[in-house]
């Protein structure tokens, strides 16, 4: 009865001690932001933010007045201003509703006019940019384009009217005025509408450029399809509302943290950015 | 049952009452004694109780200033102090209160009384001590001295508690010098006083001086780096993520931060009486 009693328990040791590792997952992927902080973390560690996006970048409100309706940048609600206000450091809004990587280089870079006051840019160099565009060049149908061809590294005035070519053309631009600077490239969430292609030219930037780091929300984050959870809580029409912006901030800060925590040596040189140090 | 099978089965679990007896007759003998709480054992990212102060002051060297290494043009090591980056600013930045920096690389207790006190020459744009008292001093200073093998001095005879111009010039004496000038600006001020956090080669001597000074004066509360923070040495992970050279980075210096806020926020909520008066510091009530 004794033998009886510890054969399942001799069985276990066994198949411990042999590492039968056909009963395990052989590549466990880890998620972010599987459980969402509310506190920057170590992107405090950098002190000058640059956002360049769409409207879901600038706070973007849908409305509905007495007498007319639209769409409003309330940049002091976006996500972007959120992760300053929590890391009391300064950023700026290079962004706008219905922006595109193309247009985001006229309006932000050759020609600045723009509803964030016409901000340039140009003017004053950041040390850290969030990119999280592709939204409407999804919904318009930009040609996507192919990050290998379409990219001329020597002069990205050369670079192919594409996605890609115009995405890598804005960090090629900012890289000009802030060599070191580093960015976080942001993937369009899944939603309602196809953009996997979009996404993949973003993951490729990450890999084709130094200092480029991959935000994977659609890979990572929860869904914001219509019915889902995310969009219910957060959303009115197509754009979120201020609880929508702060929890998109906690993420965005939680998975920046994340990927610094994992890659200290690729951040050493943080203080240095934009000296001659 | 057979008395055979019976035997079996007490014998397999004798090991098991007993431990359970052990464990009913809650034998001390075999737990420790006394636990030690270690006030960062988990440490938080958010200043808590650190909030109640509003105006703080850093006094310290390179360590407190944020300083950097990095490669000059012609291919030796810089230093440089970036005091945006130190400990102290990303605690005010946690805070939203503003805080001063009376510290400077390679600074000694000795030196701080001159380039901070009385003729005012450092790298912060030579600020002065004097001018602007704060509720609340953070004071992590002593690695230099030890470098430099500065006498470390007796406190209980190297402090004159009457004229702190009659202290020993030794680092017992200098340190406390500067505590006592301090409270002549901000006679309320609190001090958080830091020792030198653990490598291989720290001579805890200096700290034992600022483990006594803590006790000696009124109002100093110690922050115990070297007992229990992490290891600093060059082969641990905080080293290899943390420093370059002899230097933190930005990184290292908001982990820094994180770590004493944890600290003092601990000393705070464990000694609430003692800072029932952090309002009236630096007014007449």
């Amino acid at each position: 009865m004794l033998i009886a009693a510890v054969m399942p328990l001799a069985a276990q040791a066994r198949n411990i001690a042999r590492q039968d590792r056909t009963r395990v997952t052989k590549n466990v992927e880890i998620n972010p932001i599987a459980t969402v902080k509310q506190e920057p973390g170590m992107c405090s560690i950098f002190h000058s933010w640059g956002f360049i996006g769409d409207s879901l970048c600038s706070g973007g409100h849908e409305f509905q007045s007495s007498n007319h309706g639209g769409y409003a940048d309330i940049y002091d609600y976006s996500w972007s201003a959120c992760m300053c206000r929590a890391m009391n450091v300064k950023g700026d809004n290079y962004s706008q509703g219905g922006e595109t990587a193309h247009g985001w280089i006229a309006h932000f870079w050759d020609h600045p006019q723009n509803n964030n006051n016409n901000i340039d840019a140009k003017a004053e160099a950041n040390q850290v940019y969030m990119i999280a565009m592709g939204d409407n060049d999804a919904n318009a149908k930009v040609t996507v384009g192919d990050v290998d061809k379409d990219v001329n590294l020597d002069d990205y005035t050369k670079n192919a009217n594409t996605f890609a070519g115009d995405y890598a053309g804005i960090i090629q631009r900012l890289k000009s005025i802030q060599p070191r600077a580093k960015f976080f490239v942001v993937t369009i969430p899944r939603g309602d509408f196809a953009c996997e292609a979009y996404n993949e030219v973003i993951r490729q930037m990450a890999k084709k450029f130094s200092n480029v780091f991959l935000i994977d929300l659609y890979k990572f984050a929860p869904s914001y399809k219509a019915n889902d959870t995310m969009r219910k809580t957060f959303y009115v029409g197509g754009h979120m509302r201020a609880a929508g912006y702060q929890y998109s901030a906690w993420m965005m800060m939680t998975y920046i943290d994340y990927i610094i925590t994992h890659n200290y040596q690729a951040f050493n040189d943080v203080a240095f950015i934009g000296t001659d140090y | 049952m057979n008395k055979f099978a019976i035997s079996l089965l007490i014998l397999a679990t004798l090991p098991l009452a007993a431990q359970a007896r052990n464990v009913a007759r809650q034998d001390q003998t075999r737990v420790a004694a006394k636990t030690e709480v270690n006030p960062i054992a988990i440490i938080k990212h958010d200043p808590g109780m650190c909030s109640i102060f509003h105006r703080w002051g850093y006094i310290g060297d390179s360590l407190s200033s944020g300083e950097h290494e990095y490669t000059r043009k012609d291919g030796k090591t810089g230093y440089i102090d970036l005091y945006d980056y130190s400990w102290g600013q990303c605690m005010c930045r946690a805070m939203g209160v503003t805080g001063d920096n009376y510290s400077q690389g390679g600074e000694t207790a000795h030196g701080w009384i001159e380039h901070f006190w009385n003729h005012p020459k450092n790298n912060n744009n030579n600020i002065d001590a004097k001018t602007d008292a704060k509720q609340v001093y953070v004071m992590a200073l002593g690695v230099n001295d030890e470098n430099m093998k500065f006498p470390i001095g007796d406190v209980d005879k190297d402090i004159n508690l009457d004229d702190y111009n009659k202290n020993a010039d030794t680092f017992a004496g200098d340190y406390a010098g500067i505590i006592q000038r301090v409270k002549t600006i901000q006679p309320r001020a609190k001090f958080f006083v830091v020792t030198i956090p653990h490598e291989e080669a720290t001579n805890d001597a200096y700290n034992e001086v600022i483990r006594k000074i803590s006790n000696k004066l009124s109002n100093v509360y110690l922050i115990d780096l070297y007992r229990y923070a992490p290891s600093y040495n060059y082969d641990t992970d905080l080293h290899k993520n943390f420093f370059v050279g002899g230097h933190m980075r930005a990184a290292g210096y908001q982990f820094t931060a994180w770590m004493l806020m944890t600290y003092i926020d601990y000393i705070i909520t464990h000694n609430y009486q003692a800072f029932n008066d952090a309002a009236f510091i630096g007014t007449d009530y």
